[in-house]
């Protein structure tokens, strides 16, 4: 340990030790040279100073030694305590610095303090950490519910949203500020989803939510969420589902009395013939009706069979030389009698020659088919329907008139669907399935055709069919 | 440009007839977000009829895109051709929508 590692206060306790201790010798010294010419009372006197000396001396010595090693304990004392408090973050640095006059280890640990930082300071930086964990957690959690296409309204006890994101907000027909202001439900009726305290139960309820003439369909269900978070309102909007569902449920209506219908007239006509009164004539009737009915359910079987391909994306096209002269044939002579029986008048208006169309026969067939059956069939007794064709250059095309009950601007736009029936059709009992004008769009349009329809409610329609030039072979 | 509106089941279809470019698509923009907002993002654009569309038309597909994105929504657009298809690929916007090959699909995502 050289002179220079220790500290100034050492350096002065050492200091004033050997200065005191040089001082005892050299008084020592001094009365021992005296004593040399001294007679044995001065002897005695002298021996007496230098014992007072030396004792002086080494009280000064122990007084140095006892205070130099009270700061010590003390030092020690202060930097246990100083090590202990550090564990608790609550304490800031500043207080866990020790006086320097504590000595080397003081200056250690203030200097080692200095290094780490406040602890204090961490403590609340390592919250922070925390917290930005958290709100990188909550950033994302938003991230999703924005992305979702349900609506999710979280609602406290007063109902009043604490958060919705935005689909809730476009469902709901107001922006997500706006919602937060007044309960849930002075926006949205969910009466039925409150219990008798006016709070909200787990469930699900389906709500029209009318916006003009529009009308949506919202399912909300109910999930509870953890103590005192509130309850999670989901929102879909099942308009869509429910538009599927009700048609699926009028097709499978439609069909069954589609397909009922001939068996019955099978079944009553079968039993007639087989009766013992039954003669040559009459039986020839039934076989002929049963005939007919048979057609008929395989014209319905064929048109239901046609729409799942279509939808499956399977509608094949056998392409092949259609000679249009023959199919109008067939179609006169299925639709003349027809007519006769309702007394409408059937015209076919074509021209000298037809051309053969590059195509599926039968599809094209099953094209015309439909729409001059729907033409005879929405057309009242002593009407008209006629059917013309003209060709050219630019292509084929068959206009079918009729001056039946006519179509509305609204059904217009959906004649075309799946599964579509006006209510009038509907409620005048006429059969059909509502397949048979999608089966022939989408059979001109396999042919990179058109089909068209222009109407007067009351009136008549006119039904358009083209086929491309490129359609045409001679 | 004509475009034509048509409501399946609950879907709206647009769907525009003829080329979408320079003042069409403004008018293409302004029919797609009013469509967007009445059928609450239940909304098909069908570009059976539209051989191609500029750039303008692009960025209003995206602003519907980005108008339901907003309320959890997709845009979808169904019959592309394959000169719209490849405009979409090469711009990298396919991605972005949906795109079905049919009405039938498209309406039936909404399932």
């Amino acid at each position: 340990m050289g002179w220079k590692r220790l500290q100034p206060r050492e350096r002065t306790i050492l200091g004033f030790g050997l200065a005191g201790t040089g001082v005892v010798l050299a008084v020592i010294g001094a009365f021992t040279y005296l004593l040399i010419d001294a007679s044995a009372g001065q002897m005695t006197t002298v021996l007496w100073v230098e014992l007072g000396a030396i004792a002086a001396g080494a009280g000064l010595l122990l007084a140095l030694a006892f205070r130099w090693m009270r700061r010590r304990v003390l030092a020690m004392s202060a930097l246990k305590e100083a090590v202990l408090a550090s564990t608790d973050s609550a304490v800031p640095a500043a207080e866990l610095q020790l006086v320097e006059t504590f000595g080397r280890e003081a200056i250690a640990w203030n200097t080692l303090i200095e290094r780490l930082g406040d602890p204090s300071v961490q403590h609340a930086e390592g919250a922070q950490t925390s917290a930005v964990a958290a709100s990188a957690d909550e950033r994302l959690a938003l991230s999703v519910c924005s992305a979702l296409w349900q609506g999710v309204v979280v609602v406290g006890e007063d109902l009043r949203a604490r958060y919705a994101n935005p689909a809730a907000a476009m469902l709901v027909g107001v922006n997500a500020e706006v919602l937060r202001e007044k309960p849930i439900t002075d926006y949205l009726d969910i009466s039925g989803l409150l219990d008798e305290s006016g709070g909200v139960r787990r469930g699900s309820i389906e709500i029209d939510r009318r916006e003009g003439d529009s009308v949506t369909q919202l399912r909300i269900s109910v999930r509870h969420g953890r103590e005192g978070d509130g309850s999670v309102l989901v929102i879909e909007d099942v308009t869509q589902q429910n538009a599927a569902e009700q048609a699926r449920a009028n097709f499978i209506a439609h069909a069954t009395h589609e397909l009922r219908t001939p068996l019955t007239n099978m079944r009553l006509y079968a039993e007639t013939a087989l009766g013992d009164d039954c003669d040559e004539a009459m039986l020839g009737t039934c076989l002929n009706v049963i005939n007919q009915e048979v057609r008929r359910l395989e014209r319905v079987v064929s048109d239901m069979l046609s729409v799942s391909e279509m939808e499956a994306g399977a509608l094949s096209i056998q392409e092949g030389d259609a000679r249009i002269d023959q199919l109008f044939d067939e179609l006169r002579q299925e639709f003349e009698p027809q007519a006769q029986a309702k007394n409408i008048t059937l015209k076919f208006t074509l021209p000298p020659k037809l051309p053969v169309v590059k195509g599926d026969r039968d599809k094209l067939l099953q094209a015309y088919h439909n729409v001059l059956g729907n033409a005879i069939k929405y057309t009242p007794d002593g009407g008209e329907v006629s059917f013309q064709a003209d060709w050219g250059e630019d292509g084929f095309a068959v206009t079918v008139r009729d001056t039946g009950v006519g179509i509305g601007e609204d059904d217009r736009q959906r004649i075309f669907d799946r599964f579509y029936r006006s209510d009038e059709v509907r409620s005048s009992g006429t059969q059909g399935t509502g397949l048979g004008l999608t089966l022939a769009k989408e059979i001109m349009l396999s042919h990179e055709g058109a089909i068209d329809v222009d109407s007067t409610p009351g009136k008549g329609s006119l039904f358009t069919m083209s086929l491309p030039g490129a359609r045409l072979v001679a | 440009m004509r475009i034509d509106e048509q409501v399946k089941g609950a879907v709206t279809f647009l769907r525009p007839d003829g080329a979408i470019a320079q003042n069409d698509s403004k008018a293409f923009r302004t029919a797609l977000l009013d469509a967007a907002k009445r059928s609450m993002g239940r909304c098909v654009v069908d570009a059976t009829a539209i051989p191609f569309m500029d750039s303008a038309a692009l960025e209003a597909l995206l602003d519907a895109n980005d108008e339901l994105g907003s309320a959890g929504r997709v845009l979808k657009l169904c019959g592309l051709n394959e000169t719209i298809r490849e405009c979409l690929e090469l711009t990298g916007l396919a991605g972005r929508f949906d795109i079905y090959d049919d009405g039938v699909s498209a309406a039936r995502s909404f399932l």
